[in-house]
């Protein structure tokens, strides 16, 4: 069961898609002003209030006028207002008073609850449960005593039997303040285990991972853009260079984006000052540039920056504009494509509006947002594997390579995660990983951080296979050797240390993440040659 | 079959939505709220919700990245992209609808039921060379092209000397009709015939019939089939009815599958025919619409023949009254499947700029005072529309018919007898979706003219359906033939008889294979029994 890791908050994942904002925020709309409206305009509001008058006139049953404007809940696609947004675009977005506090929150990358990260685990009887990954340092959830491994049975007295991931969580969370009751089964301990969490404002980092991958080699993982994003990073940086950086992996894969403000400052850490980072303008925004603000002197290590298709808005405003400059080598897939500026705009009685006011261009000129016409929200979101059009708009980059518009970033070099086979999907089915790690963990001690599965666990894994019936052949354990091995070392080394630790552990043995890190040299020739060109160019 | 291709699928919506319009002026009501309901909303929260959209509209037309199209973001555009307006009334149920100037004619004609034309059903066919042609798919019974000797298979090649290449179906059609009384010249091709055929008809008033089919299926058994519920309706079924003579008629089966509804006047009128004076048909009631109800006019005077109503998921609306009301009556026995399920009064809101407001005000319920709408809460549109529903709906709403009979409401008509409806098998479902008979009997009637009324296909006849089907890239094996060999004969000889001599006709051969229609002709008897059960106990209870 590869299930990854996911945050406690991560409730609305496709608010926090649509909700990527550029970093302005509109002055309190103020009451009318019609005549600001053109004719055509006017008249079909006119009609409008007409036909709404109709409804609520003469409407067969009770209605409720703020479902019939805003929509149900959590509805992107009906009422009035919704209605309008989807004529639009995908990421224009009306937020109710509840929705846009939570907005908000997310922004500042706080919530209110109690701060850990869970996971779905193997229950006691080969079920999927709840699973505390770790407890966020200094949290409520790790000072009232919660463990990497607990298996959460009950919240508040309700059983968390077949609920997913995101249930449990928004039964985490609450208002500020409030006490939620966790009942837990640990290993070890016959009775349940009962803890009372008062809940409270949890501050995400925005950088989950930073660490040396290698002596001289930096690792830094952007969750996303929000408040405090550049500040993480200029102590991460700090940290590293400590250890005499000399070569930065950036991954930015899964970053759904984030404040303006924030991308154009951690771009700006990489580039030299006067460097265009991105520039935006639309019909009644006149446009606006961002500039790197400092300089790079003693920052000039070669960097691979990771993306994949849930890279989106403001993590490809800071991929582009190093693309563009030359700055780093890009690798993963193509990027998601959001490239529109969504002002908000807060509404009376605290509602707010994020509305589309303008496009992003990165330095060349390349329009980062993928085409959304005729396509259903579902589609659009969901558009993995759509391929691209045919013909797309060339830019060059300062060292005079190609790059195309129209789409979201395309990779320097393209880095696909391998496919599961038939077979990778029985195990992953059947819990073998998880069963076997298990087994595997109580009868070896001593397990260190650099466990690698040789030859003899192969041969135990096989073994463990026969005895649950699950077919192998012995060619299918060549074939899937690679991917066998590294899932072994993943769950073994994850039932031994847990928490964070592991978090780091899986990164270094990530494929792509290494991939990445032999690719330093690369990025390294990149930049010296756009150097080179640039030079060339001014001397003529 | 293909003849079902040119009732245009985009209607399906409308002709839902027409249980019972009820015309009103533009007046704007001021918002009130009549007491029953809970917590009704107050004046001052639609002002605000209002407002607060106001806000939004204003941001929106001042600052959108790109200029804003204002028809397109309040009313919508197309299926796929919503609008404001769309956007509130889809949360309040499926059938409150608003329509553009074009749909709003659309719908106005549909509703009238009638139109200038030659009276013929035309569709587009894929030619060899891959482009669209348009052809006849059924003239319709005694209408001008009927008479005039058109023939469905004929390709329409000018009309009024104007190339029909490079049209569309729907521009053809607007060629074809004009001011009744006008003549437009009509060329064809019909296959086997080497020169064009040129054609003079007199376009005339074209009433889209309402009732398909009225003969006997068997001596005295009447067979009734209305399709839809226009202002027709009621004095085609009177004519039918005298046509076959009610005196004659011993029992009846009264088709309502497949009718998706229209006019409750109509449907009334319809039920009077087999309910006793003052009986009530119906009622419908809503939060800012008075109760009204709707009582037998004229009545049954005549002796109460045995009546069977089929019904199948697409009977609704209009069609689902009609059967409410004989069920709860015990005037008839009902059979087939469960209905749709739709009962919402629609009201009509002319509005400027000819558009129109369809808003559902009010409710039916059968006289037992069952709901018929089905749930229509967290169901989405596609799912309600296509009926996918997570089981059977809830027994709710117990009602007594005046037999004493228990039905329920809440969710279409449960017939008395459910019959599941067939499945056309693999085979079969490829040859009907290809056109594989139509297209044949075109072919047929190239060479052989004509078939005799009473055609039976014999096996040569089956040999060359055999070796014409590569051709429309149809592959079945011999054995796949023979298993469906009896399907293959009959639908041969309705198509070749309903073109050469009319659809009725064809329907004839279908009803007489139909199976649910010969298990209704064996449970006639039941029917007679309800009605004299219903009469024994309205007796003991003194009435």
């Amino acid at each position: 069961m590869k299930s990854s890791p996911r945050l406690v908050w991560f409730a609305l994942p496709t608010i926090l898609v649509c909700a990527l904002l550029g970093s302005m925020y509109g002055s309190r709309v103020e009451a009318t002003n019609e005549g600001l409206l053109q004719s055509s305009a006017r008249a079909n509001f006119k009609q409008f209030r007409r036909i709404y008058r109709l409804v609520a006139g003469n409407y067969a049953t009770p209605l409720d006028p703020d479902v019939a404007i805003f929509g149900p809940t959590n509805s992107m696609t009906v009422g009035a207002i919704p209605g309008m947004l989807r004529t639009l675009d995908p990421h224009s977005n009306f937020f109710d008073p509840k929705a846009f506090e939570a907005l908000q929150l997310d922004q500042e990358g706080r919530y209110y609850g109690v701060g850990m990260y869970i996971q779905l685990g193997l229950g006691p009887s080969n079920n999927l449960v709840p699973t505390v990954l770790y407890p966020l340092a200094g949290s409520p959830a790790m000072r009232a005593g919660l463990r990497p491994h607990d298996v959460i049975i009950r919240v508040d007295g309700k059983s968390t039997a077949g609920l997913n991931l995101t249930s449990v969580a928004n039964m985490l969370k609450g208002p500020k303040g409030t006490i939620v009751r966790v009942t837990v089964s640990r290993v070890g301990y016959p009775d349940p285990l009962h803890f009372s969490v008062r809940r409270a404002a949890i501050k995400e980092s925005s950088i989950d991972a930073s660490f040396m991958i290698q002596p001289g080699i930096g690792y830094i993982h952007i969750r996303d853009f929000d408040e405090t994003t550049n500040q993480e990073l200029t102590q991460a940086l700090a940290r590293m260079e400590a250890h005499h950086l000399g070569g930065l992996v950036l991954d930015l894969r899964d970053n759904p984006g984030g404040l303006l403000s924030e991308a154009v400052a951690v771009a700006g850490h990489f580039l030299q000052r006067g460097q265009l980072i991105v520039y935006h303008y639309g019909r009644s925004s006149p446009e606006q540039r961002y500039y790197a603000p400092g300089d790079d002197e003693g920052n000039n290590y070669p960097i691979v920056v990771l993306i994949n298709h849930n890279t989106a808005s403001a993590a490809e405003i800071v991929t582009g504009a190093l693309q563009d400059h030359d700055r780093a080598l890009v690798m993963g897939r193509t990027s998601f494509g959001k490239g529109l500026v969504q002002t908000v705009y807060l509404l009376n009685d605290d509602a707010g509006l994020a509305l589309t006011t303008a496009h992003y261009y990165t330095p060349s000129g390349r329009l980062i947002q993928r085409s959304y016409s005729g396509l259903s929200l579902y589609d659009y979101f969901n558009h993995d594997g759509t391929p691209l059009p045919v013909k797309r708009e060339v830019y060059y980059t300062d060292g005079g390579r190609k790059v195309y518009g129209g789409g979201g970033i395309t990779p320097d070099i393209v880095f696909k995660e391998p496919r599961l086979t038939e077979f990778d999907r029985q195990l992953l089915i059947h819990f073998a990983f998880f069963k076997f790690a298990r087994q595997y963990v109580s009868t070896h001690k001593d397990l260190a951080r650099n466990f690698e599965p040789g030859p003899g666990v192969l041969v135990e894994f096989k073994r463990f296979l026969a005895a649950q019936k699950i077919p192998a052949t012995d060619k299918d354990l060549v074939t899937g050797q690679d991917y066998i091995t590294g899932q072994i070392r993943q769950y073994v080394l994850s039932d031994v240390f847990g928490g964070q630790e592991i978090n780091q552990i899986s990164r270094e043995n990530d494929p792509m993440v290494q991939k990445a890190v032999s690719e330093l040299p690369a990025a390294e020739q990149l930049a010296s040659n756009a150097k080179r060109y640039v030079a060339s160019r001014g001397v003529n | 079959m293909k003849m079902m291709r040119a009732a245009c699928a985009a209607m399906i919506l409308l002709l839902f939505s027409a249980g019972g319009v009820l015309s009103q002026g533009t007046q704007e009501a001021a918002p009130q709220f009549p007491g029953h309901g809970q917590a009704p909303a107050s004046n001052a929260d639609y002002k605000k919700a209002a407002k607060q959209f106001g806000e939004v509209y204003r941001v929106v037309q001042q600052d959108y990245a790109t200029p804003v199209n204002p028809n397109r973001i309040i009313f919508g555009g197309g299926s796929t992209v919503i609008g404001a307006i769309p956007g509130a009334l889809r949360t309040l149920d499926p059938h409150s609808n608003f329509f553009d100037p074009s749909r709003y004619a659309l719908l106005k004609q549909q509703m009238e039921g009638k139109y200038f034309g030659v009276g013929m059903v035309i569709g587009p066919r894929p030619s060899k060379s891959g482009t669209m042609e348009t052809e006849v798919v059924q003239p319709l019974p005694g209408s001008p092209a009927f008479k005039a000797g058109l023939r469905p298979g004929d390709l329409i090649w000018t009309v009024d000397g104007k190339s029909t290449q490079r049209m569309d179906s729907t521009q053809v059609a607007d060629l074809l009709r004009g001011p009744e009384g006008t003549v437009v010249h009509l060329t064809v091709r019909r296959a086997g015939v080497k020169q064009p055929l040129a054609f003079d008809i007199t376009r005339q008033r074209i009433t889209r019939l309402s009732v398909d089919d009225a003969f006997m299926v068997r001596p005295g058994i009447a067979y009734i089939r209305i399709n839809t519920f226009n202002e027709v309706t009621n004095a085609q079924l009177s004519q039918d009815l005298d046509r076959l003579g009610e005196n004659n008629i011993h029992g009846m089966i009264l088709d309502l599958r497949g009718n998706l509804g229209g006019l409750l006047d109509q449907a009334v009128l319809v039920a009077s025919h087999f309910l006793r004076a003052h009986q009530l048909v119906v009622y419908h009631a809503g939060r800012s619409s008075p109760m009204e109800r709707y009582y037998v006019q004229g009545g049954e005077t005549g002796p109460e023949y045995p009546l069977i109503v089929l019904i199948d998921g697409d009977t609704a609306s209009a069609a689902e009254i009609v059967t409410g009301a004989l069920q709860d009556h015990d005037r008839a026995l009902v059979i087939g499947q469960r209905s749709f399920g739709k009962g919402l009064v629609q009201t009509e809101f002319p509005l400027s700029d000819n558009t129109m407001l369809l808003l559902v005000t009010a409710r039916y319920y059968t006289p037992s005072g069952r709901l018929i709408q089905r749930n229509y809460h967290d169901v989405s549109i596609y799912d309600y529309f296509n009926h996918y529903e997570p089981g059977p709906p809830p027994q709710t709403q117990a009602r007594l018919t005046d037999g004493g009979r228990v039905v329920y409401g809440g969710g279409g008509i449960a017939p008395d007898v459910t019959v599941p409806a067939v499945d056309l098998n693999s085979v079969q479902q490829e040859l009907v979706n290809r056109g594989a008979f139509f297209d044949f009997g075109r072919t047929y009637l190239a060479s052989h003219k004509t078939v005799p009324a009473d055609f039976v296909p014999d096996r040569k006849v089956m040999q060359e359906f055999k070796a014409f089907l590569p051709s429309e890239s149809v592959d079945i094996s011999d054995a796949q033939s023979r298993a469906n060999e009896a399907f293959i004969r009959d639908h041969i000889r309705i198509q070749l008889v309903s073109t050469i001599y009319g659809e009725e006709a064809g329907d004839k051969i279908s009803v007489e294979n139909d199976p649910l229609v010969n298990k209704a002709i064996e449970d006639l008897p039941r029917a007679a029994q309800l009605l004299v059960n219903r009469n024994r106990y309205m007796a003991l209870r003194g009435r």
